[in-house]
């Protein structure tokens, strides 16, 4: 790996946690921060012991599990275009939560879980629609498997949200915008539990990940069982995500930008590229967040908009980039 | 999510003697974030809908000293939501709420 | 170590006709195998039947006595070198990268490069002279070198058998001899070899021995000079087909004009 490739990468995560820390409604300078840490009584270390600690660090997490989705997911469906939200769990856990919401559901608790089992049912359905196709995880009857059943899901959303009332409504559509406001110690400590072993196992499909991108075929007659590695992978990413969305709503981009650019910086390799995509892309969360919550202080942005705003021009100029 | 400045409940707690730390906000209603509730340290939380508050058991919201102290007026009912006949009961009921509230 | 199809039938779902109807192939060490026929005759039917891809209806289909289908794909890996016909490039891989993609069976999904890997490697990247493009970009290389650099990936898993499917496909004369005659020289050092080619002319002269196939069933099978006659070709490709001789020995195929 090029040292130059790896220190910048480690700065650069290091300058996101600190602007993530540092930044926000009460915004510190780097030494006051430092001695309001010291303090978690008083007001200020409070809010960053409490309020911001706990924000950042699930930003950089759910980030990081939403750019190793996604570069997974390029490799097993073979489109470096592909993102974590194209197999349809999305769809299925916005779902799940806006029924939440329209039942009256606490937003912090009850809510992530009815986002994580409307995903659940959605990758349920995906892997029984590919499977009735004949084709076990051919990667492009998983997408449109994947389009179908967000179509499917978008539409019940709309209708569910016609019927609600305004406050409701408000509810639904900030949570589908995504956001971190409902984080905790708490939150945190479930979701690294959970996303450990995910994170891992995906880590280490590294090599199976290199030969799937090269077709099915050319994968075997290398070493690769093609189709259990693909259900592994497709089962793995869409748990991730699932959870992920479940905690913090729908953030695009994430999965679709990380990737790309990390790949430009560091290689395709994937043994390299998911750990540094995890760093790269849980930064990139971080500073987004930061922003989110700074740019319009006391109001809170939804960190979905500033990942959109900052990720459609960095992708055109990726693309422009790899295109000539 | 609070209410700024425009909106109904706001001017109903401006009657009722209260104010509302959130009426530099021009817009009816806005997501804020906690950092900023603490900031400003209200003496009570206005809550909307009846019984206990989502937030109250949350270690993040605790940081807010109202939050801590468990100061809650609930405000449910529609005559909060909106302008009706019993606007003059609702101020007094939330002026009520305020006068029980220790300081 | 031989690779071995018995009497195999293979039959596509939906399809009228089987796509192999009792076709015999031995591939064997230090001899040079190919595979030809018309378009649709069963030649990559075959192919992806004895690399396991495809189960047949009937007939026995063994590698070192052992069923195919009994190998698991990183045993096989580690014994059969495969270029396949196509592969899809959705990432710019470095071609060291690339070539070492070969020693995957062999290092499993954690274990790092060893010394051995890299020189194993090394050892492909020369051997089909590609050295000097180790840190080229694989998007960047033209069809010849692609297709070297392909086939120093099976050279690096170190294979007793190299299949090769159709591997002078759209390159140019001067690519094409380079690739069969790498192919011949490493068949020369003793490994086995198996062509799938479209090119009679090449298959005639650099191969030991043909498999003529014809909707599925064997036309023909022998050394070029057995297979490579006129009124055999005539029929099997449908179209009027002289043979000449080059002055080495090698027949040619020269199809007729029409008018």
């Amino acid at each position: 790996m090029r040292p130059t490739a790896v220190l910048a990468l480690s700065v650069a995560v290091v300058l996101a946690l600190a602007l993530g820390l540092l930044l926000g409604t009460v915004s510190f300078g780097p030494l006051d921060a430092l001695r309001a840490l010291r303090d978690p009584a008083a007001t200020g270390g409070a809010i960053l012991w409490q309020i911001r600690l706990p924000r950042v660090l699930l930003a950089f997490l759910v980030g990081g599990g939403l750019g190793v989705s996604g570069a997974c997911l390029q490799a097993l469906v073979r489109n470096p275009l592909a993102e974590p939200y194209l197999l349809g769990i999305s769809g299925g856990a916005g779902l799940g939560a806006v029924v939440g919401i329209a039942l009256g559901w606490e937003v912090a608790t009850a809510v992530p879980l009815a986002a994580f089992a409307g995903a659940l049912l959605a990758m349920g359905l995906v892997y029984r629609l590919a499977a009735v196709a004949g084709h076990r995880m051919d990667p492009r009857v998983l997408l449109l498997a994947g389009v179908v059943v967000s179509a499917f899901a978008g539409a019940l959303v709309s209708a569910i949200l016609t019927l609600s009332p305004a406050a409701r409504l408000r509810n639904a559509f900030l949570w589908l915008l995504g956001g971190f406001s409902s984080a905790s110690w708490a939150l945190v400590g479930i979701y690294a539990l959970y996303a450990a072993a995910p994170l891992g196992l995906l880590w280490g499909a590294s090599r199976w990940l290199d030969l799937l991108s090269l077709g099915d075929e050319t994968a075997q007659s290398l070493g690769a069982q093609v189709a259990r590695t693909r259900r592994l992978v497709y089962l793995t990413t869409s748990l991730l995500t699932a959870a992920c969305v479940a905690v913090s709503g729908m953030i695009g981009f994430v999965g679709l930008v990380a990737p790309h650019a990390l790949r430009g910086l560091i290689g395709p390799l994937h043994r390299r590229l998911l750990p540094a995509v995890f760093l790269g892309s849980g930064a990139f969360l971080v500073v987004a967040d930061a922003c989110a919550r700074t740019v319009v202080r006391p109001i809170e942005l939804p960190v979905g908009v500033v990942t959109a705003l900052v990720g459609v021009p960095l992708f055109a100029s990726l693309l422009r980039r790899t295109l000539t | 999510m609070t209410l700024g400045r425009g909106s109904f409940l706001s001017e109903l707690v401006e009657r009722a003697g209260g104010r509302n730390i959130f009426d530099d906000l021009a817009v009816p209603s806005a997501v804020i974030s906690i950092e900023a509730v603490v900031q400003r340290d209200p003496d009570l939380v206005l809550v909307a809908d009846a019984g206990e508050p989502g937030i109250a058991g949350r270690p993040e919201w605790r940081v807010v000293r109202a939050v801590r102290r468990r100061r809650f007026v609930h405000a449910a009912g529609s005559e909060f939501s909106r302008p009706s006949p019993r606007m003059p009961e609702a101020v007094r009921q939330l002026a009520r709420a305020f006068g029980a509230v220790p300081r | 170590m031989i690779l071995r199809a018995g009497n195999v039938v293979v039959r596509y779902p939906g399809a009228a006709a089987p796509a192999l109807d009792g076709v015999d192939l031995e591939v064997h060490p230090a001899r040079l195998e190919a595979l030809v026929g018309p378009n649709g005759s069963g030649k990559t039917t075959l192919i992806r039947a004895l690399l396991g891809l495809l189960r047949p209806a009937r007939g026995q289909l063994t590698l070192d006595g052992k069923p195919v289908a009994a190998w698991r794909p990183a045993e096989l890996a580690r014994v059969v070198g495969v270029v396949t016909q196509r592969e899809e490039l959705v990432f710019a891989w470095r071609v060291d990268e690339f070539v070492m993609f070969g020693r995957y069976a062999r290092l499993g999904p954690l274990a790092p490069p060893t010394r051995e890997d890299r020189a194993a490697v090394e050892r492909a990247l020369d051997r089909c002279d590609v050295l000097d493009l180790r840190e080229r970009r694989v998007d960047t290389l033209s069809g010849g070198e692609w297709q070297r650099v392909r086939i120093a990936r099976a050279l690096a898993q170190e294979p007793r058998i190299l299949v090769l499917d159709e591997p002078s496909a759209a390159l140019d004369v001067g690519h094409e001899m380079e690739v069969f005659e790498l192919v011949r020289h490493l068949v020369d050092q003793g490994l086995a070899g198996l062509v799938v080619t479209h090119h009679l002319n090449l298959a005639a002269r650099f191969a030991d021995h043909l498999t003529l196939l014809r909707r599925g069933q064997v036309a023909a099978v022998g050394t070029p000079e057995a297979v490579l006659r006129p009124e055999l070709l005539t029929a099997v490709f449908q179209w009027p087909i002289s043979v000449t001789r080059l002055p080495d020995g090698a027949p040619q195929v020269v199809p007729d004009r029409k008018r």
